[in-house]
């Protein structure tokens, strides 16, 4: 893979940016109480788990479109069934999606050159920032943010997956 | 270094390559469970400690993950022998929290500290936990040498190589997966409880994992020892920590600390100043002032609803409860919603007497999001109280926003009114108490101002069409009030020429007075 680093810090980027966007979407067109925070950090997690072991290399792709699908299919959903709580157990199976390829990626960059302390210091310094630009952009420019934010790093992704694919 | 396989490592997959030491398997799902402990109750503090806009927020937890990422940088590069050594003295310095940095935080506010010495603080602290706890992960999928599980100890066919990797990868991150998980189940399950009852299981993990780590009775005896000291020590030690936080800190001489836990969306702590005045802080930033609550009562809640005599009303937010008492003989049906039962504990028991609440037969509690609640709601009320916080956080903001007044306006008739205090004096000018106006006139055709200098503060009177005048109002203000400023509501569009509604794609004054307020605060 060409340019492992900056791969691994826009996935991180990319991954807080759909976390976050998915506890505002959910907290500012469902509901706030815990129960929302709660349902995106834990099917965030199992998402992962089950990315982690049965999504291999050559997923990287489908995982990517999968999540960000995912992403958006909840979103117009709260949009269009604003603070219906009966949505939220989709919500959290749309989570679950998106965490796929957080846990699918570490495999994935194995091999990649960085070695996996490399890989996780490089996706989380993306995570870092993301958490920063996610409440940057939803305070600043609102709900275009979380439309435009990880549409832009998740085709980037893509677009990186299709170029150095090899 | 080869045993017969456990029961735990036969559970963790059977095919060929080396045996992930059952050993790692469970350190690495302790430090999970560590990990989402020390985070939490650190990112709390240290927002508490900081004050909680939601700025400081962004900033506390983004500087953890930066030790995380330390934490990853250095794994490697720590020769065995370092890394068990850092790893103790980390250890030693869980068992001081979180009584330790905020001995030290009250010290460098005492001597009259700079913003970078906070910010030192918060630094050091999330390199000292975070980093020891991430540099488990790389060194269980890389072992370096002198370590358990290090390519050529195994039974694997390449050690070392790809597949051996992404093996050990899969299982070391799925232990520290599932810890994480099971740490955030255990904070759940202590919402709402003092530190007495999250931290002693947080230390024994830390048992476990010195158990597992160092592999010496002697040196688990020792932590052991210290850890029991700590429980010991615990209930003396919390209190006066964060005691001493809010008499340097906040200038609170004699602060005593009567209730302080950690609730699902905040932390919640009532103290008490030298001259017995009781004060809630949410997330290290005041919310009221006991011995203020009653002017601060009269104008958002008590006076319309007397100008209105409302059959059915409603208080959003309002944790304390406080406005119930006062509101309910002017009314015939009245609703409480809050989120936060943390801070309706708290207000029954510092704030409102639950017997004063026993009385009110026609009062009801509901725990809801207030926007949520307004959404589902079938019901009308003649009239709204919005009793929350200031928009430093976005969730606080979404409550002001002209997004959230539509949806309180469809439950109102054509003259319910909702009441609103604007955290703030109006002014022509582009700040909250502006903005805040500006929304409610967004959706509402007449919207009154009261600036009072007793509540220090406005409050606002929107409705369709206000069923009460300026001279009403100005006759209902408190007794010792100077003179009350009421802007009616032909007024007070010029006030509002500079002002941008708040909305939910225009929350840009959270950020902005967030950023602001720390500076001034530190800088």
């Amino acid at each position: 893979m060409l340019w492992p680093r900056t791969y691994g810090f826009l996935t991180g980027l990319h991954f807080a940016l759909l976390q976050f966007g998915y506890l505002y979407v959910l907290q500012i067109n469902i509901t706030s109480t815990y129960l929302t925070y709660g349902l995106v950090v834990l099917l965030w997690m199992v998402g992962s788990l089950v990315g982690l072991w049965w999504w291999g290399k050559s997923r990287a792709l489908e995982s990517l479109l999968v999540g960000l699908g995912a992403y958006y299919g909840v979103g117009l959903l709260a949009f269009m069934n604003p603070f219906s709580t009966a949505i939220l157990p989709l919500a959290g199976v749309g989570v679950a999606l998106s965490g796929f390829w957080a846990g699918g990626f570490f495999p994935f960059m194995q091999g990649s050159g960085l070695g996996m302390d490399g890989v996780f210091f490089h996706e989380n310094n993306g995570f870092l920032l993301g958490i920063g630009l996610c409440f940057v952009g939803v305070t600043l420019i609102g709900r275009p943010a979380l439309i435009w934010f990880p549409l832009v790093t998740g085709g980037g992704l893509i677009v990186w997956s299709r170029i150095f694919k090899s | 270094m080869n045993s017969p396989a456990t029961p735990a490592q036969r559970n963790f997959g059977s095919d060929s390559g080396p045996i992930f030491p059952w050993r790692e398997v469970t350190a690495l799902f302790l430090v999970g469970v560590s990990l989402a402990i020390a985070q939490f109750l650190m990112v709390r503090d240290f927002v508490t400690i900081l004050y909680g806009e939601e700025v400081v927020i962004v900033l506390v937890s983004t500087t953890f993950f930066l030790g995380l990422s330390l934490g990853y940088r250095w794994s490697l590069k720590l020769s065995q022998r370092a890394f068990m050594g850092l790893l103790g003295l980390s250890l030693l310095l869980h068992l001081t929290f979180p009584h330790s940095y905020r001995f030290l935080a009250a010290g460098i506010a005492r001597w009259g500290g700079e913003g970078f010495a906070f910010l030192g603080l918060l630094f050091v602290y999330a390199v000292a936990f975070n980093a020891t706890f991430a540099t488990f992960l790389p060194r269980a999928i890389h072992p370096q040498e002198g370590q358990e599980g290090e390519p050529g100890e195994g039974e694997g066919s390449n050690p070392g190589g790809g597949a051996w990797v992404t093996r050990r990868l899969k299982r070391a991150y799925s232990a520290e997966l599932l810890g994480f998980a099971v740490g955030f189940a255990l904070i759940s399950l202590t919402w709402n409880r003092p530190l007495t009852w999250l931290l002693p299981i947080y230390w024994l993990g830390l048992g476990g994992l010195v158990h597992l780590v160092f592999r010496r009775g002697v040196v688990t005896l020792i932590y052991g020892g210290l850890a029991l000291l700590a429980v010991v020590l615990l209930p003396y030690l919390d209190p006066l920590g964060s005691a001493l936080i809010y008499e340097y800190k906040h200038n609170i001489p004699g602060a005593k600390v009567l209730y302080s836990v950690n609730s699902p969306y905040q932390k919640v702590e009532v103290v008490e100043n030298a001259k017995g005045e009781r004060l809630l802080y949410l997330d290290g930033l005041l919310n009221l002032n006991a011995s203020d609550l009653d002017d601060l009562n009269h104008y958002l809640a008590v006076l319309p609803a007397k100008l209105i005599q409302p059959r059915r009303a409603l208080i959003i937010g309002n944790g304390t409860l406080s406005s119930a008492p006062r509101l309910h003989p002017h009314t015939r049906e009245l609703l409480s919603v809050e989120l936060d039962t943390g801070v309706l504990k708290a207000g029954k028991a510092f704030f409102t007497p639950p017997q004063a609440l026993e009385k009110l037969d026609h009062w009801r509690l509901q725990v809801d999001d207030g926007k949520h609640f307004l959404s589902q709601s079938r019901e009308m009320f003649d009239l709204i109280v919005m009793d929350i916080p200031s928009p430093l956080t976005v969730q606080e903001g979404v409550l002001h926003t002209k997004e959230f007044y539509r949806l309180a306006r469809e439950r109102m008739p054509m003259t319910g009114v909702i009441a609103v205090q604007i955290s703030g004096i109006l002014t022509k000018n582009d700040r909250i108490p502006a903005r805040i106006v500006a929304a409610l006139r967004s959706e509402f055709e007449e919207v009154m101002v009261v600036n009072s200098k007793k509540a220090d503060r406005g409050f606002a009177y929107a409705a369709r069409r206000l069923p009460f005048t300026v001279p009403q109002v100005r006759a209902g203000q408190v007794v010792d009030e100077s003179r009350l400023e009421v802007i009616p509501p032909t007024e007070i569009d010029p006030f509002l020429t500079e002002a941008h509604p708040f909305s939910l794609d225009r929350l840009d004054l959270v950020a902005v007075r967030g950023v602001e307020r720390f500076l001034g605060r530190y800088f």
